[in-house]
């Protein structure tokens, strides 16, 4: 009797192991950045309302946000970056899709930091490039966060800097990313 | 006379940098002084997007709309802004109100109050997304 109740209570536990590890994180005011230095000026624009979504069971990433979330300090900044830049009434959001690579380096049913690569698609201004990044993703209880930052260039999505700027805007833009994911509710 | 015009040149020139450096350095100010162009409740605007995200942006996106709802959920972001989820029926997306820097210093807001608020529409990504809100 004594085993067939221990073998119900590890079928129990390793189903519920497996469940907890098949849940997506989801979360709706996720924080991405991005910073532009040049010798004659710094540009950075913030935004934090990015929806992302991480699968624990596949390991299959997914962020989307509108461009026209990104705030800047400055007004006119930010209506050049959404009318002359990145076109934002003609591509209104960016998304990446992508995966875990090395899904064995993280355990989401443990507490921990896990240092991986994330590897996909960005559509930025209606171009899809592949990018590789490592990243972190730090377990503890239900909340799950997972941050990265990797480097983009303009030319690479067909953003057009006009010469008349070229020298105040960076060749590299440098993008942060920076999310608290909590279990999504069914 | 070359003298006149050349010192109305310079003055006209000086005056023209200064007013390009004020609008390049002019901040992002807050919504507080424009008037909304129409008022619906949070459950009508995410319908509307439902139904027809183009027309929808056509005839909210970019423009400041006067919402009132259910605050159904209520985050804050890592700037320290705030932002409430405004209930729709469907039961994961909503209205995404992101509340305008001004107003960090309130942190009233709960679940299943009633507000009426004031923002920028610009889009539908999952949540119908409104920027720069402020609470009338």
């Amino acid at each position: 009797m004594k085993t067939i109740t221990t073998l119900l209570t590890a079928t129990m536990l390793i189903c519920g192991l497996y469940t907890q590890a098949q849940e997506k994180y989801f979360t709706r005011n996720g924080t991405v950045t991005f910073f532009s230095s040049t010798p004659m000026e710094d540009i950075n624009a913030e935004n934090h309302s990015v929806t992302a979504v991480i699968d624990a069971g596949s390991g299959a990433v997914e962020f989307t946000m509108l461009m026209k979330s990104f705030n800047f300090k400055k007004a006119l900044m930010q209506e050049h970056f959404n009318e002359n830049y990145v076109e934002s009434d003609k591509f209104p959001k960016a998304t990446f899709k992508g995966n875990i690579v090395d899904m064995g380096a993280v355990n989401f049913t443990k507490d921990g930091t896990y240092n991986v690569v994330v590897k996909g698609d960005l559509s930025l201004h209606g171009v899809t490039q592949a990018v590789e990044t490592p990243a972190t993703i730090k377990v503890a209880g239900d909340k799950v966060s997972a941050s990265t930052k990797f480097k983009v260039k303009p030319e690479d999505h067909k953003i057009e800097i006009p010469a008349v700027v070229r020298e105040k805007i960076a060749a590299e833009i440098e993008v942060n990313v920076s999310t608290e994911l909590q279990p999504l509710k069914k | 006379m070359a003298r006149k015009i050349i010192l109305f040149v310079l003055i006209a020139a000086i005056a023209g940098g200064l007013i390009g450096y004020y609008m390049y350095q002019k901040p992002l100010g807050t919504l507080g002084g424009e008037k909304a162009v129409g008022s619906m409740s949070s459950e009508a605007l995410f319908d509307a997007f439902e139904a027809d995200e183009t027309e929808s942006m056509l005839s909210w996106g970019g423009k400041v709309i006067e919402i009132t709802g259910t605050v159904s959920e209520v985050l804050v972001n890592e700037d320290g802004s705030t932002t409430l989820i405004l209930a729709t029926s469907d039961p994961i997306f909503g209205v995404k109100c992101k509340l305008d820097p001004s107003l960090n210093h309130i942190n009233t807001f709960s679940p299943s109050q009633e507000v009426r608020l004031k923002g920028l529409c610009i889009g539908m990504n999952g949540d119908v997304e409104i920027d720069r809100c402020l609470i009338l």
